[in-house]
């Protein structure tokens, strides 16, 4: 026999006949063994999952919406799916997988969280973190899986779903105006910022401009961003943007002290999702 | 040990202490066996139906459109026809939702039906939604602006309603018509306007 310290599981379902444990009669250990690890495995076995959506993956198989399960990776974190939802699961169960179907453009990068009651919300969570899993896009539908999320001992979790993208992708210089040029002035909150270095011709509302996505950031540039970027809420000028959060207090000095300022224009990665699912695992013996 | 629901909380797996050659007695093995049989019967519910919209956070004003609810009566948001299986005594029916655009006390009104064989057998539940207490309440940042469900709810305005019907006239053990109806108004009896909930309907067993 095995170790009395690690529970047995059978690794099928055996039957057991209504004369197997008699009154009176004589029992064999390996009819009680059968039992047990019959048993256990019943209390093992993943069941259904925690949720499975699926979306509409047709149109031109891009990730631009076409009613489909669409947005923009910001740079905080933001629910994507309404929750907490709340679900029933097999209590002993304490890990999850998850599954994505996405489609990102070539080399965008995603963060997505799953919080549960055993894994709270981590504002700094990363691909190796344990309830995160990190999305590179590759212009193409693609699947991706975390094992080993946590989830709750007990019959019930919330669960919500959290994104979180990376702005590495510059706009392009084309029809919006200059993606990148040199700041000459901002308002005292930050907030206002104009460039009058070398006109960069912003395009302005009504038409496609930097701002009708909501998806533009600027960031300031010492060869590399030296700020959170800010997202740009309205082109006021065809030299001025309003952006926010406003720029800090410290580059008012810098802009004073050094004169003019490099920015450059970011996009968000922008996502697509055809299925997201999360399945409990089968719960192992240590 | 009698049958007192003591105990009967230990979802442990079992060990082979409880049937070691040197172990005189089967009672721990067989009490550990129907203590998860137990268990599983009574604690295992299935999700019969789910519904959820795909949001397009790209452009909030069409998802605000397509996807919000604006009825003043009774209106079908999630159904189908599920088979629900044998020993399942309850349907549970749980919606989360998102309260946009009051500043009054809004009144969340859901009812789940299943259709049975000589009556129909529902249960309304109200969710009672507070104002917002201050309107500065409603999101400003735009960095929230078309990425978040908060753009279509007041702070802390995420409302969640439970309701559940005892299988009584439409038993279990065959295929039933399920269904799941909404509508929001405000204490004035206005109607108001509300993201769609993320729907589900489990079946439980009880007792």
């Amino acid at each position: 026999m095995s170790s009395i310290l690690k529970p047995e599981m059978a690794a099928v379902f055996g039957a057991l006949d209504s004369d197997a444990i008699g009154d009176g009669d004589a029992v064999s250990a390996h009819l009680v063994r059968s039992l047990v690890k019959a048993a256990n495995r019943a209390a093992s076995r993943a069941g259904e999952p925690l949720f499975n959506f699926i979306y509409d993956s047709g149109g031109n198989g891009t990730e631009t919406p076409a009613g489909g399960f669409v947005g923009y990776g910001y740079t905080l974190w933001t629910r994507i799916l309404p929750g907490p939802l709340f679900k029933k699961k097999k209590p002993g169960l304490t890990k999850a997988k998850l599954f994505v179907r996405f489609h990102a453009r070539t080399d965008e990068q995603l963060f997505i969280q799953v919080v549960t009651r055993a894994s709270p919300f981590n504002p700094i969570a990363t691909g190796s973190s344990p309830n995160c899993i990190k999305l590179v896009g590759t212009n193409a539908w693609a699947w991706d899986d975390k094992e080993d999320i946590p989830i709750a001992y007990e019959g019930s979790e919330e669960i919500s779903v959290f994104l979180r993208g990376v702005a590495t992708t510059t706009l392009g210089n084309g029809s919006n105006g200059a993606n990148s040029g040199t700041i000459s002035s901002i308002s005292p909150d930050g907030t206002d910022v104009a460039d009058n270095v070398t006109p960069p011709n912003w395009v302005l509302p009504p038409a496609a401009n930097f701002a009708s996505g909501g998806h533009a950031y600027v960031a300031l540039l010492n060869g590399n961003p030296i700020a959170p970027p800010s997202t740009i809420i309205s082109v006021l000028a065809g030299d001025h943007l309003s952006i926010f959060p406003g720029l800090p207090a410290f580059y008012h000095t810098a802009l004073q002290l050094n004169g003019a300022g490099a920015y450059r224009i970011y996009e968000l990665p922008r996502w697509r999702i055809a299925n997201i699912a999360l399945y409990p695992q089968d719960r192992s013996v240590p | 040990m009698t049958f007192d629901g003591r105990d009967y909380q230990d979802y442990e797996l079992g060990f082979p202490n409880l049937y070691q050659p040197l172990e005189p007695l089967v009672g721990g093995a067989l009490s550990k066996a129907l203590r998860i049989a137990y268990l599983l019967a009574r604690k295992e519910s299935r999700r019969i139906l789910e519904q959820h919209d795909a949001m397009d956070f790209r452009n909030p004003g069409a998802t605000l459109a397509r996807a919000a609810m604006n009825a003043a009566t009774f209106t079908r948001v999630a159904e189908g026809f599920r088979y629900i299986p044998d020993e399942f005594t309850h349907l549970v029916g749980i919606a989360t939702f998102f309260i946009p655009y009051s500043p009054s006390v809004v009144n969340v009104h859901h009812r789940l039906t299943v259709v049975g064989g000589a009556n129909d057998i529902s249960d309304d539940f109200v969710t009672q939604m507070a104002p917002p207490d201050d309107l500065r309440a409603l999101p400003t940042d735009p960095r929230q602006f078309g990425n978040e469900f908060s753009i279509y709810e007041y702070a802390n305005n995420i409302g969640r309603a439970t309701f559940e019907v005892e299988l009584s006239n439409a038993p279990a053990g065959a295929l039933r018509e399920v269904y799941v109806e909404a509508y929001a108004q405000d204490d004035g009896g206005n109607t108001v306007t509300y993201m769609r909930q993320h729907v589900q309907v489990d079946a439980e067993v009880r007792g």
